[in-house]
């Protein structure tokens, strides 16, 4: 068993370290002057964002994990974690760009050349709409219909919410109910729509700089060719987005955690009290090692569910653990930095704050806790995986 | 032309000073847990090279380096930077003193052909002696230009050597040796990342002594006699005061105490 980096995994590390130092870390003073001028969740806008991934793209930093034949490096979950864990050392939120929603793989030709290649491009978003007011967790509970009129068009109605990137998207994979008898086994259909058929999304101001949308559909009318994959069979789809990303959530995690112990040390090591850098302080001791040692269990983990997806075994049960661990933990080390931090931890002058809000998402989203607790338990009693075992 | 940048992996610079330590026994750095790099100034040495390929047809480039198998690192980046042949003399280089590195290096440097430039960080990042280079050219009987930072003209071959205060520009007719210091225009690149993919699979050329031919590495001429830590400095003071104006005038009465003014 071998845990050191490979010379290419170090080489690709420094690529990007280079790319963080050079042009996304000189951002962060702006984006702490946005957060100030409580505008935090605008920034970066679409076009520093579109700037900087072609910027990245010259390095090579583009489809880091999309195919090859579609013009990607295709460096797999492992390398695509690393790079996720170092592209967030910096605070500013920024993805590299050349990477599309892994559904749109299964578009037909005319779909690819519609949708897919350009969300590649960058020259079109798409947005993952399934929540509804009524079933975030409970997927298979939506209520959005999609009714086909006479003339072979579907007519869409309903609300989707909390959809990332839905402020900005082009186009919505959406899913919705084509058959309530047969519900989630065969009854759910995914439809790619764009803005223009005539759906309109509204801001959802949140704790942290996540702004997402709702989108409210009043008798769209999509065509038949703008089904994704079968119809009946979206929800099968939208697990396998769910799932193919659920390990990369950690990984941003521990990018930020990292961060922030790293402050944490340097304050304690600076910062007097009673004669003393407060870093001699037990107290303050024990705060950095629970750090030190969640950080390090995360990264395993994530490690471990990414080496399985890259293996093609199914990791689903290794991801769920990844993610409830890795969400739980950054919360865990924003909050002791903060402590550490004392009073100034806890003002705009410093981003620990903005953080300690922003990570809590990380337990809500694509999969809340309870969510995974409830798959890591169904695994065990199901017998689907074995105490002890390792792969 | 042939271009061979001389390339040494060193203990990485940036560590924190805690984490440094000496085998005072064996006179050698401890390197158990500090990660390798390549030497700063070598890396500015390889990007004038890749600059120079750049901006002149036919300049073939290769990356040499001295030193155990680990140290084929500092040559999978080169290869990485798209270099042409990557090169590494196999040796244990501790307990080797400049001369006897140079005289290895220009041994390997005589098996390439014909060689029309050799490129080397004017120093070291970790022994900082800064001699190998010139050495290197007094084995192969070269002319050594020193501190050169940049590339003006590619053909005829036109450098730009730092000076004290200011620069000279130089001609550079046939062969030589050039040591190279930093410049804000040869901060080595990073990879792409096509090339990173690309170098894992390429060839790294071994030379093992045996390759070399018949060589007289003479005695060491230095000596190292003993190595240590400069001794640990007391801790810094801190000056309080309510106000700038108080820390100010506190602090300049401490200075006036300890007889600094």
């Amino acid at each position: 068993m071998d845990f050191r980096l490979t010379p290419e995994q170090k080489m690709i590390l420094e690529t990007v370290r280079s790319f963080v130092k050079t042009d996304l870390l000189p951002l962060e003073v702006e984006m702490q002057t946005a957060e100030l001028a409580g505008k935090g969740h605008e920034y970066p806008d679409r076009e520093t964002v579109r700037r900087l991934q072609l910027k990245a793209k010259e390095l090579g930093l583009w489809g880091i994990n999309t195919p090859e034949q579609y013009g990607g490096a295709d460096l797999g979950t492992q390398m695509t974690a690393l790079i996720s864990m170092e592209l967030s050392h910096c605070l500013v939120p920024f993805q590299f760009g050349g990477s599309a929603d892994n559904i749109l793989f299964h578009g037909n030709d005319e779909q690819k050349q519609e949708y897919l290649l350009p969300t590649i491009a960058g020259e079109r978003r798409s947005c993952f709409a399934i929540t509804e007011p009524t079933a975030g967790s409970d997927a298979t509970n939506i209520r959005m219909t999609a009714t086909r009129d006479p003339g072979g068009d579907w007519l869409l109605n309903g609300e989707k919410i909390f959809i990332t990137g839905g402020n900005e998207a082009d186009f919505a994979i959406v899913f919705a109910v084509t058959d309530k008898e047969k519900g989630a086994r065969g009854g759910i259909t995914a439809f790619l729509v764009d803005r223009a058929m005539g759906w309109t999304s509204r801001f959802i101001p949140t704790m942290g700089s996540w702004g997402p949308a709702r989108l409210s559909f009043q008798n769209v009318r999509v065509p038949q060719r703008n089904v994704l994959g079968e119809v009946g069979w979206g929800f099968k789809l939208a697990m396998q987005w769910i799932g193919n990303g659920r390990v990369l959530i950690p990984a941003r995690a521990i990018g930020q955690a990292e961060r922030l112990l790293q402050a944490g040390l340097e304050y304690a090591e600076q910062r007097v009290a009673f004669g003393h850098a407060i870093a001699d302080y037990q107290a303050i001791q024990w705060m950095l090692a629970d750090s030190a040692i969640e950080i390090n269990a995360a990264r395993l983990l994530v490690m471990h569910a990414a080496w399985k997806q890259d293996e093609g075994l199914d990791n689903r049960h290794e991801a769920s653990i990844a993610k409830l661990y890795g969400a739980q933990a950054v919360g865990r080390v924003a909050d002791r930095v903060m402590q550490i931090h004392g009073g100034m931890g806890y003002t705009k002058e410093l981003p620990i704050e903005r953080l300690y809000r922003d990570v809590r998402l990380y337990r809500i989203y694509e999969g809340t806790d309870e969510i995974q607790k409830r798959s890591i338990a169904k695994n065990l009693l199901r017998g689907s995986v074995r105490i002890g075992e390792w792969d | 032309m042939q271009a061979v940048v001389l390339l040494k992996q060193v203990l990485d610079p940036e560590i924190p000073q805690k984490a440094f330590g000496v085998d005072p026994d064996r006179k050698v750095p401890q390197v158990d847990r500090a990660p390798q790099v390549l030497s700063i100034f070598d890396g500015n040495a390889l990007e004038l090279a890749l600059r120079l390929r750049e901006s002149r047809e036919g300049v073939r480039i290769v990356a040499l380096t001295l030193g155990p198998a680990g140290a084929d690192d500092v040559l999978r980046k080169a290869l990485a930077l798209t270099v042409d042949e990557a090169v590494r003399v196999s040796a244990d280089s501790v307990g080797l003193d400049s001369q006897q590195k140079a005289r290895l290096l220009a041994a390997a440097i005589g098996q390439m052909g014909p060689v029309d430039l050799v490129l080397s960080g004017r120093q070291a990042a970790d022994w900082e002696a800064g001699q190998v280079g010139a050495m290197v050219a007094e084995a192969l009987s070269l002319p050594c230009v020193p501190f050169v930072s940049r590339v003006e003209g590619s053909d005829p071959l036109l450098v730009r050597q730092q000076l004290e205060s200011g620069h000279a520009i130089l001609r550079i007719p046939g062969p030589a040796v050039l040591t190279v210091t930093n410049d804000e225009t040869n901060v080595l690149r990073p990879a792409k990342v096509k090339d990173v993919m690309a170098a894992s699979r390429r060839q790294i050329r071994v030379l093992d002594m045996a390759d070399l031919g018949p060589l007289d590495l003479g005695e060491p001429q230095v000596d190292l006699l003993s190595l240590s830590l400069p001794p640990g400095r007391a801790g810094a003071e801190m000056i309080e005061g309510e106000s700038a104006q108080a820390k100010a005038q506190a602090l300049a009465r401490r200075l006036r105490q300890i007889g600094a003014v």
